[in-house]
């Protein structure tokens, strides 16, 4: 059996055709296939590195990682679960079989507070081993109610740990460019939006409809499927598919947002996992342009039309799906 | 089979023009009690209108940093007036009470307006339709007999299902209706086959749980008027 590691977070493959039943999933693509990235049995293992950064204990750490898993667990329509196992003094990010959580001073990624690794059975698509580090170039945090200056271990290792359970990004977030390159979150509907809020913040502890959904669309219970149904269709401009639009559905009886891309040439698209209910459609183009967050970064992707909504309420069914729809959008 | 054609639509002709001769005699013929023929039984069909209602507005919100909202778009959502068929079938259990049992259709549009998008997008409504369908069963009550007219109340409950006009999504929920209205018999004869003629109307609250909806709001109550004929066995 060979092992090999293929993912970070920073550049991953989404699920793409023929496997549109793809939420914000990672991916991999063994031969002509797409296989969706999850791991084989539940409770995912894990150690912690037994490492102390300024203002945070190995044990804190642990701690802090503990909650963010079982934010996860709590999520009463997905089967997820993981379990300490110990400490470690090997560093996170290593291809040793072992999943391992821990700080890891990386300053050259000055715009990176954490990655997640992947390592995946390359016959059966399935995850063996996943690592994240956080990036102890930045000052952490474990306080109850967030630090000012500091980011907040619990709402990072969310995010980091969605990924490890196999979710990519999420795009429901508007962001704005500041004058040193990166970019300030002005909004943000889903902790796996690629961006943190900012340091102090905590608000990443508490999982959104989007993520969820993206995680019970993974690992489902409780008559999940069944009981969720879908909205398909596809995006185009000037009759030629659009990949890469950013596609959501919206509740207006509960206030919930959940998204999803064209991911195919034809600009297909599928938002699984959604209540039975009426949804508005919209799309847009990918939010400045962030085509890396998403795609590999030499996938070509049309940012150039007006964002649009679909002219219909789109009714989904318990487990299916209605007519699939054609939204048109015009070029800006 | 063309002899036969013109037989069958000189049938109905013919049948036509012994109906209008029966509701034009019955214009001229005083109200009657009972007779020892009345089976109590009373069917009655017409048209329904049910008044239109608003759902809560919603905006689709973004969480900012300093927890407060940013709004993507706002929408606002509201159902027409329905307009459908209905039917009821009545029996009397006392002079004065009867038990119905009614079933109604009607058709019906939500319209969501969807304006003042973060980037820009342009307003639109966006729109479904969908079919009702009601069972229900309720008391009638003849509050006062005046000539021709009788005038009642009623209230009952019964089911309700909602479907959109794609047939996907189907919702069921329960439906109350208090009113009242009034029944103006035309023919009141104690035999034939045309025995009671008369027409009903009826105003009436419908308050409406589950079903297709825009918000989690329950119940809704919406006006409705119905009226239509009625026949007496």
């Amino acid at each position: 059996m060979t092992r090999r590691a293929l993912f970070v977070t920073l550049a991953f493959i989404l699920v793409a055709a023929p496997a549109l039943d793809a939420y914000l999933k990672l991916g991999v693509q063994l031969g002509s296939r797409v296989i969706v990235l999850r791991w084989p049995t539940m409770p995912v293992r894990y150690f912690i590195t037994d490492r102390d950064v300024p203002g945070v204990t190995a044990p804190q750490l642990q701690t802090a990682v503990a909650a963010a898993f079982a934010t996860w667990g709590a999520v009463p329509t997905a089967q997820v679960s993981a379990q300490f196992i110990g400490f470690v003094s090997a560093d996170p990010v290593n291809a040793d079989g072992a999943t391992v959580i821990g700080f890891m001073a990386q300053p050259d990624l000055d715009r990176v507070l954490g990655a997640t690794t992947h390592a995946v059975d390359s016959t059966t698509g399935v995850i063996v081993e996943s690592d994240i580090f956080l990036n102890s170039a930045f000052d952490w945090s474990v306080a109850a109610t967030g630090q000012a200056s500091r980011f907040d271990v619990q709402s990072i290792a969310t995010h980091e740990i969605g990924h490890l359970f196999g979710l990519g990004h999420s795009a429901l977030g508007e962001t704005q460019l500041i004058s040193d390159g990166g970019r300030r979150v002005l909004g943000k509907d889903a902790v796996m939006f690629p961006i943190a809020f900012p340091a102090g913040n905590i608000a990443d502890r508490t999982l959104k409809p989007d993520d969820s959904v993206g995680m019970s669309d993974i690992y489902p219970a409780n008559n999940f499927l069944q009981q969720s149904g879908s909205i398909s269709g596809r995006v185009t401009l000037n009759g030629a598919g659009l990949f890469g639009a950013h596609v959501t559905a919206f509740n207006p009886a509960t206030g919930a947002l959940v998204g999803s891309f064209a991911l195919d040439p034809q600009g297909d698209f599928s938002i699984d996992g959604l209540p039975p209910a009426l949804y508005v459609v919209r799309v847009e183009p990918l939010d400045d342009g962030d085509i890396e967050s998403y795609f590999q970064p030499d996938t070509e992707v049309n940012l150039n039309f007006q964002p649009t909504y679909f002219a219909k309420l789109v009714a989904v069914p318990s487990g299916g799906t209605g007519p699939a729809i054609e939204i048109r959008v015009q070029p800006k | 089979m063309t002899r036969h054609a013109a037989l069958v639509r000189a049938g109905i002709a013919a049948g036509l023009l012994s109906v209008c001769s029966s509701l034009a005699l019955a214009q001229a013929a005083a109200p009657r009690p009972a007779s020892a023929r009345d089976r109590g039984i009373e069917l009655a069909i017409g048209v329904g209108w049910t008044g239109s209602i608003s759902f809560n507005s919603s905006n689709a919100n973004l969480q900012a940093p300093d927890g407060s909202s940013l709004t993507l778009f706002q929408t606002s959502s509201e159902e027409s007036s329905a307009a459908g068929l209905e039917a009821h079938l009545g029996f009397r259990v006392t002079r004065r009470l009867s038990a119905e049992v009614s079933g109604t259709w009607s058709k019906a549009e939500i319209r969501t307006s969807l304006s003042g998008d973060f980037e820009g997008a342009e307003p639109i409504a966006a729109t479904v339709e969908m079919s009702r369908f009601t069972v229900e069963g309720s008391a009638l009550w003849t509050v006062i007999t005046h000539g021709r007219a009788q005038f009642f109340v009623r209230g009952g409950a019964g089911w309700l299902r909602e479907v959109d006009d794609t047939s996907v999504l189907i919702e069921d929920g329960t439906i109350v209706n208090l009113g009242g209205g009034m029944k103006y018999w035309w023919r009141d004869q104690p035999r034939g086959a045309l025995r009671k003629l008369g027409a009903r109307v009826e105003a009436r609250a419908a308050i409406r749980s589950g079903g297709i909806s825009l918000d989690e709001r329950s119940p809704r109550v919406a006006p409705a008027i119905a009226g239509g004929v009625i026949i007496g066995f």
